[in-house]
């Protein structure tokens, strides 16, 4: 499965692409911004996309609106540092499947992810 | 500034450096900052709007920077390479982000962070702000951490006192 890892930190797309790859996740692309995730997508569909929202050029939410306007099955997890359950439930309207806030533990990272993707092949 | 202004930056930095970082943290007394004698080698900053709390800084030796960067991205890396300033960046940035959480304001925001690398260099704020200085110890090495709020804050404070 192809995981398009979306964050401006390659600090965080490092640690995350690490997870993955602990996970067994072999191919994964990175994106730093939304403008970026947009033309990602637009060569080929991932299966899955790890998101973060604060983002310069384009932000998570922008990108996630747009994607989903075109796209509803893959999932989005949203991988962030906002953690107000306004922010949550924002997200979750428009669209994200999961929510890991950051810091979060290499067991927190792996559970939502396996939860999201077994959802996925359930629904 | 009471504990209530200060507890979400307490709480938010020890969760970062548990969850993350593998370490816990001591605080050191806060204290008020009258003049700007510290000097810094590394320091990440990130401004808030819509809060009492107008800013937050991280500052560290090259050394203890260079340690946390070791123990978050599993490889030393030099302090002129980007990806160690990105690194410091993205502490600053998750201990804001829990902060600004847990003080939960509606319309709260945080920038992008700004990280600072170099031997001597001060950090000012706007001289209409109260800067709280808080030493921190971890088993990675020594840092503070200095918030700055609107001084209104501070009145508020010490009328609700």
């Amino acid at each position: 499965m192809r995981v398009l890892l979306v964050d401006d930190s390659r600090t965080m797309r490092t640690i995350q692409k690490n997870a993955l790859k602990a996970m067994g996740f072999e191919d994964i692309d990175e994106a730093s911004d939304g403008l970026e995730a947009l033309k990602c997508v637009e060569q080929e569909s991932p299966g899955l996309i790890l998101l973060d929202w604060n983002m310069p050029n384009m932000d998570g939410m922008t990108f996630l609106k747009e994607f989903r306007a075109n796209n509803k099955a893959t999932p989005v997890v949203m991988v962030t540092t906002e953690a107000e359950k306004s922010r949550v439930i924002e997200a979750i309207k428009a669209g994200v499947n999961n929510y890991i806030v950051k810091p979060f533990t290499p067991e927190d990272f792996n559970s939502r992810i396996t939860e999201t993707l077994a959802k996925r092949k359930a629904g | 500034m009471t504990s209530q202004h200060l507890s979400p930056f307490f709480d938010s930095m020890k969760h970062v450096l548990t969850t993350m970082f593998q370490t816990d943290i001591r605080f050191g007394n806060p204290s008020k900052q009258e003049a700007l004698n510290d000097t810094h080698e590394v320091s990440a900053l990130i401004s808030f709007s819509g809060i009492d709390a107008q800013a937050v800084s991280l500052s560290f030796t090259t050394q203890t920077a260079g340690a946390f960067v070791e123990r978050f991205l599993g490889t030393r890396i030099p302090a002129d390479d980007p990806d160690f300033a990105d690194a410091i960046g993205e502490i600053v940035n998750m201990v804001a982000g829990g902060a600004k959480a847990r003080i939960d304001q509606e319309g709260a925001s945080i920038s992008c962070p700004t990280v600072v690398v170099g031997q001597g260099h001060r950090l000012f704020q706007r001289r209409d702000l109260t800067v709280i200085h808080i030493p921190c110890q971890t088993n990675l090495g020594q840092f503070s951490i200095e918030i700055a709020f609107v001084t209104s804050a501070q009145g508020r404070a010490d009328h609700a006192a």
